[in-house]
C-alpha cells in the first residue's frame, strides 16, 4: 500500500505538460479533506426498465485512497449504477449510500461528491468559466475556486469561449473542472478517457492517481481493461449487472491470466507427442508452432532433448488482460459479434 | 433557506449567460415598444379621417397597447427556452448533481424566469406607454389620466 501511495504521489507531482499546465500543487493535500469516512457503499443494488434488468443485485464497497477501476462490456450495467450513485436514476431496489447517505439527501453535494458525466452536460451557447460560475453558487463556493479549477485543468485560455466550440479534450478538461469545482473527497468519473488521443488519456490517469493519492476516494468507470490496469489499484468486474469481480488489480492479473509455452520446431507432430505423453496440454496452430498450457520453459527443453528434438523456440506467452477480462466477461456479453442469439 | 437563494442565484446566472435571452427580450422590446409607436402614428395621423363614433370612443391607452399581445409571444419564447435549453443540452444532468432535490431546483428555476420576466415587462411595458402617447401627440394621454397607471401595470403584470 505505502509503495502504491508513494508512487502514485510521484505521478501526481511529476511536470506533465499536456495542452495545459497541470499542476496539482493546487489541490489541497489529505490532510485538508474533511474527516469523512469518504466510503461508497453499494448494497444490493438492482435496476430494470421494463422487463430489461441492467443491475442485478449487485454489491460492493469502493474505499478511499485509491483508484477503484468500475469495469464491464458495454451494457454491462455501469453507467446506470453511476446515474443511480448521483441520484439521476432510481434503482428498483437496494441503495448507494455515500458517507452513508443517499446522495440526494446531501446538502450541498458538490462538495461532496464530484462526478464526470460521459457526455458534456454544458450549454453549448454558454461560455466555460460561466457553465463553472452557476455551478459554484448552486453551492455556494466561492467564485474564486472557478478560476483555480480553470487553472487546474489548463482551460484558462479558453475560458471565455462558448462550449459549443470546445474540442473533446476540452470538453472533458471542462467536465474534470466541474469535478474538482467543489474539492470533493469522492470523485465519479464515468469513461473519462473514451474517444481521447494519448496525451488527454495521460493527463486524466495522472490527475486520478493524483487524486487518489491525496486520500480521496476515486471511482472510474471505463470498458478498457488495459486503461485500467494502468489506472487503478482495485477493480470492480461487472457483466450484464452482476458483479464478476471486486479484487486488487494484481490479484485480478494473477488469477485471470494464463500463460503459456509457445515452441516453434522443424518436427512439430513428434514435439506434439513428446508433450502430451509427458502430460502437458498442448495444441498445434495452423502455423506450425506449438502451444503448450501450463508448462515451464525448462521442462520442454529438457524433454526435447531428451528425444533429440531439434528446437527453433521456446518462449513463454502472457495471455493478455484483454483475453483475461474477455474470458472472465465472455458469457455476460449481451451481443457478442457473431455469437449466440 | 441558504439552499434556496443559492439555487435562485444559479438560476440567474444561466438566464444571463446565455444569448437566447437576450435575443429574445430585445425582440420582445422591439416588438411592444416598437409597433406601438406605429400603430400610434398611423392611428394620430387618421384620426381626424375616423367616423364621429370611432372618435368618440378612442381609447388611448389600449391603442399604445396593441402590440403587447404580439411582443408576448417572444416572452414566451423566452421561458420555453430556459426550460427545454436544460434538456436539449443536457446541463439538466449537471443541475440535478449540483441540485438533488428536485422541487427546489424547479422553484428556483421558475421563479428566477418569472422575476426576469416580470422585471423586464414591466419596463417594456412603460416604455411602450409612452412611447405610443407621445406618438399619438393631442390624442395621447399622460400616466396621470385616469386608470393609465393601473392599465400599464396590469399589462405589465399578465403580460408574462
Amino acid at each position: 500500500m505505502s509503495a502504491h501511495a508513494q508512487q502514485a504521489t510521484s505521478w501526481a507531482f511529476a511536470p506533465t505538460f499536456v495542452g495545459g499546465i497541470v499542476d496539482f500543487r493546487g489541490l489541497p493535500r489529505g490532510g485538508s479533506l474533511p474527516s469523512v469516512s469518504r466510503v461508497i457503499e453499494v448494497r444490493n443494488l438492482s435496476k430494470s426498465y421494463g422487463g430489461t434488468v441492467a443491475v442485478d443485485d449487485l454489491s460492493f464497497t469502493v474505499h478511499p485512497g485509491r483508484v477503484t477501476g468500475f469495469l464491464g462490456p458495454n451494457g454491462a450495467g455501469k453507467s446506470t449504477t453511476m446515474r443511480i450513485m448521483l441520484g439521476l436514476d432510481r434503482p428498483t431496489g437496494g441503495r448507494v449510500l455515500i458517507d452513508g447517505e443517499h446522495f440526494s439527501r446531501l446538502p450541498e453535494p458538490l462538495s461532496r461528491v464530484g462526478a464526470l458525466l460521459e457526455t458534456t452536460a454544458a450549454h453549448g451557447g454558454r461560455r466555460a468559466r460561466d457553465h463553472l460560475l452557476w455551478l459554484a453558487r448552486s453551492n455556494r463556493i466561492p467564485d474564486g475556486r472557478v478560476a483555480e479549477v480553470l487553472r487546474l485543468t489548463g482551460l484558462e485560455t479558453v475560458a471565455r469561449r462558448r462550449v459549443k466550440g470546445f474540442s473533446l479534450g476540452m470538453s472533458r478538461r471542462l467536465g474534470m473542472a466541474t469535478a474538482l469545482l467543489g474539492d470533493p473527497p469522492v470523485l465519479l468519473f464515468d469513461e473519462p478517457v473514451n474517444g481521447l488521443d494519448p496525451e488527454g488519456i495521460l493527463w486524466i490517469r495522472n490527475l486520478m492517481r493524483g487524486l487518489a493519492s491525496e486520500g480521496r476516494t476515486v471511482f472510474v468507470s471505463s470498458h478498457l481493461m488495459s486503461e485500467m490496469a494502468l489506472t487503478a489499484e482495485h477493480l470492480i468486474v461487472i457483466g450484464r449487472g452482476r458483479l464478476l469481480a471486486d479484487t486488487t488489480v494484481a490479484g485480478f492479473i494473477a488469477a485471470n491470466t494464463r500463460s503459456c509455452v509457445r515452441i516453434r520446431t522443424p518436427e512439430p507432430e513428434r514435439m506434439r507427442d513428446v508433450l502430451a505423453g509427458a502430460g502437458v496440454t498442448v495444441s498445434l496452430a495452423p502455423d506450425g508452432t506449438l502451444e503448450a498450457e501450463g508448462a515451464e520453459p525448462a521442462t520442454v527443453g529438457e524433454l526435447a532433448a531428451a528425444r533429440g528434438l531439434v528446437v527453433h523456440e521456446v518462449a513463454v506467452r502472457e495471455a493478455s488482460l484483454e483475453e483475461a477480462f474477455m474470458r472472465l466477461t465472455g458469457d455476460a456479453v449481451d451481443h457478442r459479434s457473431g455469437g449466440r442469439r | 433557506m441558504r439552499a434556496a437563494s443559492a439555487a435562485l442565484r444559479a438560476e440567474w446566472i444561466k438566464i444571463r449567460t446565455v444569448r437566447s435571452t437576450g435575443w429574445t427580450l430585445l425582440l420582445t422590446f422591439v416588438l411592444c415598444a416598437g409597433l406601438g409607436l406605429l400603430v400610434a402614428l398611423s392611428l394620430a395621423n387618421g384620426f381626424d379621417r375616423m367616423e364621429a363614433a370611432a372618435r368618440r370612443n378612442f381609447d388611448p391607452v389600449l391603442t399604445g397597447f396593441y402590440s403587447l399581445t404580439l411582443g408576448e409571444i417572444s416572452l414566451v419564447a423566452f421561458g420555453v427556452l430556459l426550460i427545454s435549453t436544460e434538456y436539449t443540452s443536457g446541463t439538466i444532468r449537471a443541475s440535478l448533481v449540483a441540485m438533488p432535490r428536485r422541487g427546489l431546483f424547479y422553484a428556483a428555476k421558475v421563479l428566477a424566469g418569472a422575476l426576469t420576466a416580470a422585471v423586464f415587462s414591466l419596463l417594456t411595458v412603460f416604455a411602450t406607454f409612452f412611447t405610443a402617447q407621445a406618438a399619438l401627440g393631442p390624442h395621447g394621454v399622460s400616466l396621470g389620466a385616469p386608470g393609465a397607471l393601473r392599465a400599464t401595470l396590469f399589462a405589465g403584470a399578465t403580460s408574462r
